[in-house]
């Protein structure tokens, strides 16, 4: 019995295409939202198969993958989100569940990488979801030339291969506000600069960081305020990076 | 209708309402016998006001209702889905139900599936389906599963779109020949070639010409692990003899991939059962494979003779002018034009398989697109930057030797080393050759980089290999697989 699956199975709140930010001159990025927008609508007669989105931890690839999930949950398309590192405990044959969805979203690739057992259940999985129509999006660190397999490999070099690239320094407290306000909290300019200077300054763990910020002004009744995040910081060093 | 995202109903169980409570609001109070079906689409109404759409279409949506004495069977699509419904999902099912329908006491969830009563099926589905009655041996899912799907026959892969040179045209030809000639001289014909080269796409196209012309054949494709899964679950549910009249009744068996077979013992004795059966009554086997036959290992030396009965072809990597026709005819498709210099742009930078180039073209194509740009080679180079810079890194002199010697399973020392030993030397050879040929590096690089060899002996190597690989085809499919694994 696999009690960890609904870690696995659930969508954040909040990640959708509207408030993914993309820099203007960030053309592969908007490349790769389009390729999605589009995989996840209500009809489409060719799927572009499949899209396959890579880059480092922090440049929007679980973003856009539950954007797409929830976009085609709102078009009442069946899907499945598979982020495959918490699934590892399942066994490959978990994928099995899955293949007669329309859309299957697989996150954090680089988990299964050169594991045959995986890599055999996800190619098989790719030709089924061929065979049936459906449509499938996968996201990792590394590009598809990266799996031990040379037949998986090319079918996930088939469709639409994105690099995502991570936001520049200067973009990040606009997104970490954005973020914010869909969390209902306001992160005031000094204090997204705070953060900035004294946390990691990865998305992913700034994102976590946010999270972990939310409860803490959830739990004190008081609003996300620099002094607030120096508490916080300092009574976890290890989410700080210190 | 609740979306996901919304905060108060989306993660986690203590934010929903208990399933009893807003039951309440659908409760009936009629005395009415209510067909199960029809409970079971009302709590589906209700469960979909309190589950998330996601949880609902992936959990709740896939079951179908069976009634039972006193509630309802659900039947799950797999024992996965059975269990985690059990967990999650079967008291809050039976509450509802029970809100709906007091007389409705029960609640078992079940692996199965209730046979589909589709009103028209295409004709190919219609021919499988009467292929199950002719043999008098309902097959519930594997037959279904065919019918729903028109054989899995994808009728995008046409003989028409199959662009073809010289490394192809073989096979397209033996595939023709048996679209014409069913049965024929040609059973089985098999296809083998690496990754990414159109094997599939042949065999499609095969089975789409058959079908078009005489509409009530039974042609039926599948990979050749569906088959393994699929005698598995028969296995299972006991249901082998149904397995065995399915697949020893189709009148055209096209199946992907067969190297899956090796090692698989029990799923290699029922094909040669099934390949016996549809030969003998001439009917047509299509097979594609990585491999020449006689090379798969663990496969059974009857089945690798019976694979060579018919006809057996190669294909090869598409020469550059195919490619580029790849990439022209790809792009005509899509109602785009590309201009010469870059289908050639594009067409001499992927050169390993045709998959690839599908892949590349696509994404310039879609750069192009979303840009607003014409289609250029600079804007090709851009947009394929990374594909070519991972080429680039990818092809070294010290990544061919452990390729290579990873293949012999031989030492690097020996490679590197004076040993004069056949089997030494001729992986010596063919790594030189194929460092020059896939690498910039001068001859004396080369022989530098084994041990400090002349620039004569990798002169030597070179012809030595071109000469051998005419003769011998051990040495050629060594050299091609190498090729392929470096360059794929």
């Amino acid at each position: 019995m696999n009690t960890q699956l609904p870690l696995g199975l659930k969508l954040e709140v909040g990640f959708t295409f509207d408030n993914f930010h993309i820099s203007p001159e960030n053309s592969k990025t908007r490349l790769a939202r389009d390729s999605l927008v589009q995989l996840a609508a209500e009809e489409i007669r060719h799927p572009q198969m499949p899209v396959f989105l890579w880059g480092q931890s922090g440049s929007g690839k679980t973003h856009l993958l539950q954007a797409c999930c929830q976009q085609a949950a709102d078009h009442e398309l069946t899907l499945a989100y598979l982020p495959l590192d918490q699934l590892l405990a399942t066994g490959s044959g978990v994928l099995e569940s899955f293949e007669q969805q329309t859309l299957i979203c697989i996150d954090q690739l680089d988990a299964v990488q050169g594991k045959p057992e995986w890599e055999g259940a996800l190619f098989t999985l790719f030709n089924r979801t061929v065979e049936s129509g459906g449509r499938l999006v996968v996201a990792g660190h590394n590009p598809p030339s990266a799996m031990a397999r040379r037949d998986l490999a090319t079918r996930l070099a088939w469709g639409i291969t994105v690099e995502l690239l991570p936001p520049a320094d200067d973009q990040k407290a606009g997104i970490l506000q954005q973020r914010a306000t869909t969390l209902g909290l306001q992160l005031s300019d000094e204090a997204a600069a705070y953060l900035l200077q004294r946390a990691p300054r990865d998305m992913h763990n700034l994102m976590q960081l946010l999270d972990h910020l939310d409860h803490a002004s959830l739990a004190t009744q008081r609003r996300l305020s620099v002094p607030l995040i120096r508490e916080v910081l300092a009574a976890a060093p290890e989410i700080s990076g210190g | 209708m609740i979306r996901p995202g919304h905060p108060d109903i989306q993660f986690g169980v203590a934010r929903y309402r208990t399933a009893a409570a807003s039951a309440n609001c659908f409760h009936h109070r009629t005395n009415t016998y209510i067909v199960m079906p029809q409970i079971w689409d009302q709590c589906l109404t209700v469960l979909q006001q309190h589950l998330s759409t996601q949880q609902f279409n992936t959990w709740i949506k896939p079951l179908q209702p069976v009634p039972s004495e006193s509630g309802l069977i659900l039947l799950a699509p797999n024992s996965f889905v059975r269990d985690w419904i059990n967990e999650q999902f079967h008291d809050r099912i039976l509450s509802v139900l029970t809100s709906l329908e007091p007389s409705c006491e029960s609640l078992d969830i079940q692996v199965g599936s209730v046979p589909e009563n589709r009103t028209a099926p295409p004709r190919a589905a219609q021919a499988i389906a009467a292929a199950t009655t002719r043999t008098g041996k309902r097959n519930g899912t594997i037959a279904s599963r065919f019918i729903d799907n028109n054989g899995f026959l994808n009728p995008t892969f046409t003989f028409s779109n199959f662009i073809t040179g010289k490394s192809n045209q073989l096979g397209q030809a033996a595939a023709i020949q048996v679209a014409e000639n069913t049965g024929g001289i040609y059973n089985p014909l098999f296809i083998y070639g690496g990754v990414g080269l159109g094997k599939t796409h042949l065999m499609h196209a095969c089975g789409n010409a058959i079908t078009s012309r005489k509409g009530n054949t039974r042609a039926i494709y599948l990979h050749s692990e569906r088959f393994v899964s699929d005698m598995v679950s028969a296995l299972q549910r006991n249901t082998m003899e149904q397995f065995k009249g399915f697949y020893r009744s189709v009148d055209v068996l096209l199946i992907d991939d067969i190297q899956f077979l090796a090692g698989k013992e029990r799923s290699q004795e029922e094909f040669f059962h099934v390949f016996n059966a549809l030969v003998e009554r001439k009917h047509q086997i299509v097979m594609t494979c990585d491999r020449y036959p006689k090379d798969i290992t663990d496969l059974e030396d009857r089945l690798k003779s019976r694979f060579g009965w018919g006809l057996t072809v190669g294909i090869e990597p598409p020469e550059l002018e195919t490619r580029v026709a790849i990439v022209l005819s790809k792009a005509a498709e899509s109602r785009i034009q590309v201009p010469n210099d870059v289908a050639f742009f594009i067409a001499r930078h992927i050169h390993s398989n045709v998959r690839e180039l599908e892949g590349a073209l696509r994404r310039v194509l879609a750069n192009a697109q979303l840009m607003g740009e014409s289609i250029t080679v600079d804007l090709a180079k851009e947009a394929l930057k990374d594909v070519l810079a991972s080429q680039r890194r990818k092809i070294t002199i010290e990544g061919i030797q452990k390729i290579v010697v990873e293949y012999y399973k031989i030492r690097m020392v020996d490679l590197l080393g004076r040993s004069r030993k056949r089997n030494v030397t001729r992986p010596r050879q063919l790594a030189m050759a194929l460092c020059k040929e896939l690498t910039n590096k001068s001859l004396p690089e080369i022989g530098d980089a084994f041990g400090g060899r002349d620039h004569t002996t990798v002169m030597h190597a070179c012809s030595k290999i071109s000469d051998l690989r005419k003769g011998d085809r051990h040495v050629d499919t060594d050299y091609r697989l190498l090729l392929r694994t470096l360059t794929s």
